[in-house]
């Protein structure tokens, strides 16, 4: 780096620095410094309301490997996102490509699908929630409708985390088919044409063609969709009580809620954001590598 | 063949399509029924006496007009500021050399990393020794400025020619100046962008504030529509009056700005 020797290069400066100032100091304070405090909290007792506060090295994370319930937040997580993401895929492609051949409408159905993506998330857990009601919900009334046999749905502990999977997966697939489609709009045409002259089918086609350049919107849409649903927390907060029937609902982040600001644990709470963030990291690293391929032509 | 084809595809499009509005529309007639109706077996589909009651009822037993206005306030004031400290910083880090630049960028970036609950911890603890709890400033300041923002925006000001910039120093314009009347209107669609995509994530903002706030009078729009429907259990006729009075005027709006809502949020998944 050279600096500048006249008068005037060095006033530019000073306003550069006066510019990026306030920003850079606010992310040292607020999220960079609560960082390092976090881990430091993480390896303390530390109770809000008895205000005890000691360092015990490891002793959180011994006790959190050990916590039936937290596993299960663990188990319940994975399965959400094993549900959640695969799914809203495959939905959110086929209608992408269904409105990518639909000449007409698709500005309707856009608008459509994105509905769910705007509102507020409290409120889809309610209208949820009474759609899933056991008695005088619609879903059960529908069943007994059709001779079907009901179900409980969010207070049945093996069909719970499925029916939040389901919302979920509602809520996020208009963005999803959104992405979609920009992704198949920057495919030229000439690629689909070539391998039709050359006698592909539509099915060829798809799985030769289109997927592997659509690979990039893919990986991308996995890996942000995998790091939201990780973080799952208001529909489980909204729909089930103290994290569902056999805490079968309750995800990683409803029990750091629990811990760190209804039972005042902010050391223990502070442990379980570390594990959420390996997690995270550890299965977005996997995934990207597991889905990412290098295309060659 | 293809006109079968065509009608095949608007035939699935429009089921899925149905069943996508379905739960607003089931959530905005149950609004308008009677207790006794909205528990009838089998159910029905129009309310058979509208009744606005249950409207009447939550207007008069939750704060939501106050809630509105918090949410307004919280959302319009970090959707301001984010603009403007992105705009400032993007603007530096693109057309600024100086020493620290690329550090400085990398740092910003790099906090994209961590997930908000690492930080609520710390960021309560903070605001229970300063008196924040409980506080506009407590509930806004998490989003004052955001590492997509500054990155948004200085990708966008590095498409500025550096020559108009150069022609407005020589004419004598102070940099304030220069920032204000000759990059801010150059800049101006993907501030719109910006805007639009930091009050919608901050509008629907829930766990944060859920933290921060303890007196009914200072809750978000999110915060109260849970404490509300927590006090009333099972009674849906009101749940879904209170939920219809949250989301129809978020849908109305965008209905109205939909073009730019979609292209803001698009562009948005680069965050995460």
């Amino acid at each position: 780096m050279i600096l500048p020797k006249s008068s005037i290069g060095r006033k530019k400066m000073a306003w550069a620095y006066a510019f990026v100032a306030p920003v850079a100091l606010f992310f040292l304070l607020v999220n960079i410094l609560p960082m390092f405090w976090n881990f430091s909290l993480s390896l303390q007792h530390y109770n809000l309301l008895s205000q005890e506060k000691v360092f015990v090295g490891l002793a959180n994370y011994r006790e959190l490997i050990r916590d039936p319930v937290f596993i299960q937040s663990l188990i319940n997580t994975l399965i959400l996102a094993a549900t959640v993401v695969p799914v809203s895929l495959v939905l959110s492609l086929a209608f992408a490509l269904l409105l990518n051949e639909a000449r007409r409408g698709v500005g309707l159905f856009r608008t459509i699908f994105f509905a769910p993506v705007i509102t507020s998330i409290v409120a889809v857990g309610y209208i949820w929630s009474w759609l899933y009601q056991p008695h005088f919900g619609l879903f059960n009334q529908m069943l007994i409708g059709l001779g079907l046999p009901t179900s409980a749905f969010l207070k049945d502990p093996d069909v719970a985390i499925f029916a939040i999977a389901a919302v979920r997966i509602w809520k996020e697939l208009g963005f999803q088919i959104v992405i979609f489609l920009a992704g198949l709009q920057t495919i030229p045409e000439q690629f689909s044409e070539a391998a039709k002259v050359d006698g592909a089918g539509p099915c060829q086609r798809f799985f030769y063609v289109t997927l592997p350049l659509l690979n990039p919107t893919v990986v991308f849409l996995a890996v942000i969709g995998l790091i939201r649903v990780l973080q799952t927390f208001a529909l489980i907060y909204v729909m089930t009580e103290a994290g569902g029937p056999l805490n079968r609902t309750r995800t990683l982040v409803y029990g750091i809620e629990e811990t760190a600001f209804r039972m005042y644990r902010m050391g223990y709470g502070a442990s379980e954001t570390i594990v959420l963030f390996l997690f995270i990291l550890a299965v977005t690293l996997l995934q990207i590598k597991v889905l990412s391929r290098r295309i060659e032509y | 063949m293809r006109k079968i084809l065509n009608g095949v595809i608007y035939i699935i499009l429009g089921v899925v399509g149905i069943a996508m509005v379905f739960p607003f529309i089931w959530m905005l007639l149950s609004a308008f029924k009677t207790p006794a109706e909205i528990q009838a077996m089998p159910p029905t589909f129009l309310p058979r006496k509208p009744t606005l009651e249950n409207f009447r009822y939550v207007l008069s037993q939750g704060l939501f007009l106050r809630w509105y206005l918090n949410s307004l306030i919280v959302a319009l004031a970090v959707t301001a500021s984010v603009a403007l400290f992105s705009s400032l910083s993007g603007y530096a880090l693109a057309k600024f050399r100086f020493p620290g630049r690329k550090f400085i960028f990398i740092g910003i970036l790099s906090t994209m990393m961590v997930p908000l609950q690492m930080l609520i911890i710390p960021w309560y603890i903070a605001c229970v020794k300063l008196s924040l709890v409980d506080t506009f400033l407590g509930i806004a300041f998490p989003g004052l400025v955001s590492a997509f923002g500054v990155f948004l925006m200085r990708q966008f000001m590095l498409t500025l020619p550096d020559d108009l910039l150069d022609a407005a120093r020589i004419d004598g314009a102070s940099e304030l100046r220069i920032f204000f009347t000759v990059v801010i209107p150059l800049v101006k669609p993907a501030l719109a962008t910006l805007a639009i995509f930091t009050f919608i994530s901050n509008w629907d903002a829930f766990l944060w504030p859920l933290i921060i706030t303890s007196s009914p009078r200072m809750r978000t729009l999110p915060v109260g529509l849970q404490f509300f429907a927590d006090q009333f259990g099972v009674q849906y006729h009101y749940i879904m009056a209170a939920s219809s009075l949250v989301v129809l005027p978020a849908l109305l709006v965008f209905f109205a700005l939909q073009r730019q809502i979609i292209s803001g949020v698009t562009l948005s998944g680069l965050k995460e």
